[in-house]
């Protein structure tokens, strides 16, 4: 059991806060809020996953949030339009890829720092799906779309299904296949990765996409929970797919993921957000505590770090 | 030759685009240099410009602080609690020490707790924008209309020899700022520790005392810009400025001051953010939608940074890294002996 | 394959390199037989490493031809060296740290299943096994690369050179961070290589190696070839002059200077994870040399002397009184100069020109009428006595430090420690990556240094420098002294003996 706590160290974390959540109200060991916060951990566990292989290669992308809008405008406007339900999504979610495909190409081909690239990009789509959506909302009523978040195939809800074998996928990818080694290697070190003969460009690139793609799925995710779309939705998204990647235990600077830590700390955070929501805490709280969690998990980090005496430097020489 | 042109380049470039932008605005935009409009254009520029000159040290320390827009909402709000409570006098300390204070929960987030910056005021954007959300969730803080009369509430209408008091704030900012930078000890410390952290600590130069400056001082000129701000706005609330991190992040860089650290030029930054103003005055008074102006905004910022990508992509490997996560150049982990 | 040992496997003719402003490479040419270990040497800047870069796939060459195996050789990237059997181990480790030995062995051609896409790990562990099994080395391929040790991770890249079945080792400076036995076993593997019938390029700066182990030689000087010879027959002193072009007069020289006090005394200190009770002296007008292996502790010395690691246990003193720094400003304030190993990241302020390097330790002492404002015109006094103390060879105060070349920029780290007006100075690796004629202006510095009565202490790995202009040594293994020797006792074999073995010797002279 200590075992499996080291290894994973958002367990105890997540066992505390159920057991504090449970002694201090009535409701939450209740089913139908366990299933609730199953709900929301699993469609901020989707996105956390594609941001875990973007932070393990060491970068990130700000742009999801804006990207979660403009799905959900693009998805809506169109139904609306009545184009099927298969055409809407999958629009939304080429949309999502574009967005990554050109944040890809603007960080490995333009050499700009992908930080500071997609928080541009996070304007910028921000303005189209403002502009796209004309500033109102778009309203829906599909069934289909709903059947998203609301179906229960086999009795469990959807987003649950969803993440499970999103989790399984990403951690063979991440874990036992090339993609996911070289992910971590160009985080470890680019410049070996080049020397080796990696893809680096498109290694980059197809992750800036998967991040795009999932940013449309949660787009579409949050449209079927709210029947809507429009252009202010999503916002501080960012915040939340990143926070529960770093919780989770991967490395900022890349080199080393965790999924079942991602995993992990979107159900802690979810937890939080759901005990706050019982505890009848208004939202700018919520908020609050996000970004506090995150400050948290990397004091932490950085306490454990300080901890290492400083070991002297002994670099091979590099000076020519 | 090619050094020095290019060094001329990084500090007098965006100079020269915005007198060539100057040069034809008038044509695009008839009224430009009314009297009212110059006026108005100097004006708005003074909350970003005098936020743009503090982040012009942090980045040049290679480090950059991303909840200067939340630090701006909570100054704002606070600045005009303490107004109501007590006038001028009060208005401006509160906004001060409001933001010295922000400025000191960053820098102690990242020097004591070792969170890297860039995380660190990524959260505190959301902690500052939350708390300023939390004291107006009654409704906006605002100047009322009958103390119209108070000095505090003139520093956003007032022009002294037909400049408005602002943009001389601003001025004034920007001359103790570029003193600073050239020509004191703690200044060159400054770009010292941006060009190479490590090396910096064998220079003497203590890595903490460093980051707590730079942190507070982006924080007290937040403090500063509130004022210019709020007078001019007259009101605030948890969501006053939504992305404004973006807007000075992209005038200091479009000032040729380069995100790896080590490098500042406030005179690139000061030119950015009249070019940044013109610009926006602009696309306003053509009648684009804001939704539009994100647009642009977002497109001139990866220009700029193509710019300094470009200028930048044969440095060292791990130099942009340092730039993204602010964690100071990581020596190779290869070459650490067991 | 190697029945003709003089049949020429690499060929290169006429090759040539230019960047923007510069020919890094003119015309060169020279060959590599099957089986050969073959010695690339020159000072910085005589194109050795550009020459590898072509080898290796990362740079492109504007003229001349490289033929292997007698094809036509034209790499566009990495990938395209490793499948024509060019294997190059760069200076900087190209290693994934936070992977394990095999992932990165195998990097960008593990094998894997067809249908799941998961990579075979237990036949890439069993593969990297037997590799280092063939190096004479067990090393487990599940390990964390940065659990390994420098010279672990130097094998790590050979085994990553062995398994694309590299024909041509290229090693750049292979041994720049090993200490002595680590380099022995190195040379091992080498000949190993050789024995195998594989071709080795070998570039190093470290003359005594590439004696001990290679058939031929060739010398480039300013991008050009000087001469391609069998190494039998030729002399250290030859090959000296071919690299620099002119006559060194003497590589090692020591001035007499007469001791004076007691600048410094450490009484069993303690520091860092390393270092553990040692005491030691130095005498003012005296050069200490610090020896032994890597990692003894010598690092930990250097840094809580400087006030850079806090002090465990123990005492020192400086000038007779008690001495205990908070920090680097502290000891700078106290008169101790510092001058890190590593020039790159802990050394140059890479975007402040060369005056701002210079004076950056001495900010408090460069204010002007002012109070508090700097004066430019103080700190270009103190620019114009450096530059013309330390023969900076720079075109003014305001041209950048990483402009410099690597010799040039070690004065200027000298002058920074200098500046505060040290009486104690620590140079860990003064001459670590500078070439043979900025070596012996800095010998000749570090002499005048201690002419003007400064203590110096010297921590190098290179041991002709080491016993050749140190008055005294102490040898370190372990974080702690198991030598000191004097005079006489100062020789190659006794530092070995000592930090290798663990046999301790102290000079009598000195005790």
């Amino acid at each position: 059991m200590t075992a499996v706590l080291r290894r994973v160290p958002l367990m105890l974390p997540l066992i505390v806060v159920v057991l504090v959540l449970g002694l201090a109200t009535d409701s939450f060991l209740t089913g139908g809020n366990v299933e609730n916060v199953l709900v929301a951990a699993g469609i901020v566990a989707l996105p956390g996953l594609a941001m875990t292989f973007c932070l393990a290669m060491g970068e990130f992308d700000l742009s999801i949030g804006s990207t979660v809008s403009l799905a959900g405008v693009i998805c809506c406007s169109s139904l609306i339009a009545g184009q099927p339900l298969f055409v809407a999504m999958a629009l939304a979610l080429a949309a999502g890829a574009a967005i990554g495909l050109a944040n890809g190409l603007v960080v490995t081909k333009l050499g700009v720092t992908p930080f500071i690239a997609t928080l541009a990009t996070l304007v910028i789509v921000r303005g189209i799906s403002l502009a796209y959506s004309g500033g109102h909302d778009q309203i829906v009523s599909s069934t289909g779309l709903k059947y998203l978040v609301g179906g229960r195939p086999l009795g469990i809800p959807m987003p649950i299904v969803l993440a499970v074998i999103a989790t399984v996928v990403a951690w063979w990818a991440m874990n036992r296949t090339r993609f996911g080694r070289w992910v971590c290697s160009v985080g470890s070190n680019r410049e070996a990765a080049r020397v080796s003969g990696l893809p680096v460009d498109r290694i980059r690139i197809a992750v800036y996409v998967l991040v795009g793609v999932a940013g449309g799925v949660w787009g579409l995710l949050i449209s079927s929970q709210l029947q809507k779309g429009n252009g202010q939705l999503g916002m501080g998204f960012e915040l939340d797919a990143i926070t529960v990647v770093v919780i989770g235990g991967t490395a900022l600077l890349g080199g080393r993921a965790s999924i079942v830590g991602t995993v992990l700390g979107a159900l802690l955070i979810e937890t939080i957000r759901n005990g706050l929501n019982l505890l009848n805490t208004p939202p700018a709280y919520q908020r609050v505590s996000v970004g506090l969690l995150l400050i948290a998990a990397l004091a932490i980090k950085g306490l454990r770090r300080a901890d290492i005496p400083v070991a002297p430097t002994v670099v091979p020489e590099a000076t020519r | 030759m090619k050094r020095s042109l290019g060094g001329l380049w990084d500090t007098w470039g965006i100079t020269a685009i915005l007198l060539l932008l100057l040069a034809v605005a008038p044509v695009l935009t008839p009224d430009f240099f009314s009297l009212d409009n110059a006026q108005s254009v100097l004006r708005e520029s003074a909350y970003l410009g005098i936020v743009a000159a503090g982040m012009t040290f942090a980045i040049a320390s290679g480090a950059f602080d991303l909840s200067v827009g939340g630090q701006l909402a909570l100054c704002s709000v606070v600045s005009l609690m303490g107004f109501a409570a007590g006038g001028t006098v009060l208005a401006v300390a509160a906004a001060l020490a409001t933001g010295l204070a922000c400025g000191l929960v960053n820098a102690s987030l990242i020097t004591r707790l070792a969170v890297p910056p860039f995380v660190a005021t990524l959260g505190t954007l959301f902690v500052f924008r939350g708390v300023a959300y939390i004291l107006t969730k009654d409704g906006p803080k605002t100047l009322p209309y009958d103390q119209i009369g108070s000095p505090f509430v003139k520093i956003g209408g007032l022009n002294v020899a037909g400049l408005p008091v602002p943009f001389l704030i601003m001025l004034a900012v920007y001359a103790a700022a570029w003193l600073l930078m050239r020509r004191t000890a703690t200044g060159r410390r400054v770009l010292a520790y941006g060009s190479s952290p490590e090396a910096a600590r064998f220079c003497g130069i203590s890595p903490t005392r460093l980051r707590v400056f730079v942190f507070a001082l982006v924080g007290v000129s937040v403090g500063i810009a509130a004022l210019t701000y709020i007078t001019r706005v007259w009101t605030a609330d948890g969501s006053a400025q939504d992305g404004f991190e973006l807007k000075v992040i992209a005038a200091v860089v479009l000032g040729g001051t380069s995100l790896k650290g080590g490098k500042g030029t406030l005179i690139g930054t000061f030119s950015a953010v009249l070019l940044v103003s013109v610009l926006n005055d602009m696309l306003v008074s053509e009648g684009v939608p804001s939704a539009y102006q994100r647009i642009v905004l977002g497109g001139v910022l990866i220009i700029a940074l193509t710019i300094d990508g470009l200028r930048t992509r044969f440095a060292a490997p791990g130099s942009l890294r340092r730039a993204v996560t602010g964690l100071g150049g990581r020596t190779p982990k290869t070459g650490l002996a067991r | 394959m190697a029945n003709s040992g003089r049949r020429a496997l690499l060929e290169v003719e006429g090759l040539t390199v230019e960047f923007p402003g510069v020919r890094a490479l003119d015309n060169v040419h020279f060959d590599v037989a099957a089986g050969e270990v073959h010695a690339l040497v020159g000072e910085n800047g005589a194109g050795k490493s550009t020459l590898l870069k072509v080898l290796g796939g990362l740079h492109r060459p504007s003229a001349g031809a490289i033929r292997l195996g007698g094809n036509a050789y034209r790499p566009r990237r990495p990938s395209d060296a490793m499948h024509a059997g060019i294997a190059v181990i760069y200076q900087e480790f190209n290693l994934y740290p936070d992977l394990s030995v095999a992932e990165n062995v195998f990097s960008g051609r593990e094998p894997f299943h067809r249908f799941s896409r998961g990579i075979r790990y237990a036949e890439i562990n069993s593969r990297a096994a037997a590799l280092f099994a063939t190096l004479g080395v067990s090393i487990d391929p599940a390990a964390a690369v940065n659990s390994l040790t420098v010279s672990e991770q130097q094998l790590v890249e050979i085994a990553k050179a062995l398994s694309v079945n590299g024909r041509i080792i290229v090693m750049d400076e292979p041994t720049a961070a090993l200490s002595a036995d680590e380099v022995a076993r190195l040379l091992d593997v080498v000949r190993r290589l050789r024995a195998e019938g594989r071709s080795v390029i070998y570039v190093s700066h470290r003359l005594d190696e590439v004696f001990a182990v290679a058939d031929r030689v060739t010398v480039l000087r300013d991008g050009k070839h000087v001469r391609t010879s069998p190494l039998a027959g030729t002399s250290t002193d030859e090959l000296v002059r071919l690299m620099v072009g002119r006559d060194i007069a003497s590589m090692f020289h020591r001035d007499d200077v007469a001791d004076g006090d007691v600048v410094l005394e450490l009484d069993r200190v303690s520091a860092g994870r390393q270092l553990r009770e040692v005491s030691m002296t130095v005498r003012a007008g005296e050069i200490v040399g610090i020896g032994g292996v890597a990692g003894a502790g010598q690092p930990e010395l250097s840094q809580v002397i400087f006030g850079a690691v806090p002090l465990k246990s123990g005492q020192m003193r400086l000038g007779g009184n008690a001495y205990r720094p908070k920090g680097p400003a502290d000891a700078m304030k106290a008169g101790v100069g510092f001058l890190h190993e590593d020039r790159k990241t802990a050394g140059i302020l890479p975007d402040l020109t060369v005056r701002h390097n210079l004076t950056i330790s001495v900010l408090d002492k460069v204010r002007g009428a002012l109070g508090r404002l700097l004066s430019p015109s103080a700190e270009l006094d103190i620019f114009s006595t450096y530059r013309a103390r330390l023969a900076i060879r720079t075109t003014g105060p305001d041209q950048l430090i990483g402009q410099l070349s690597g010799g040039n920029q070690q004065k200027v780290l000298f002058g920074r420690a200098l500046a505060p007006g040290a009486r104690l100075l620590i140079l860990n690796e003064p001459t670590r990556g500078v070439d043979i004629g900025a070596k012996v202006e800095i010998h000749h510095l570090i002499n005048e240094i201690t002419a003007d009565g400064a203590g110096v202490i010297m921590i190098s790995s290179d041991l002709p420098e080491l016993l050749g202009i140190s008055d005294r040594v102490y040898v370190f293994a372990s974080g702690q002294i198991v030598g000191h020797l004097t005079g006489d006792d100062r020789t190659e074999e006794n530092v070995m003996l000592c930090a290798t073995t663990g046999r301790k010797i102290f000079s009598e002279a000195a005790s």
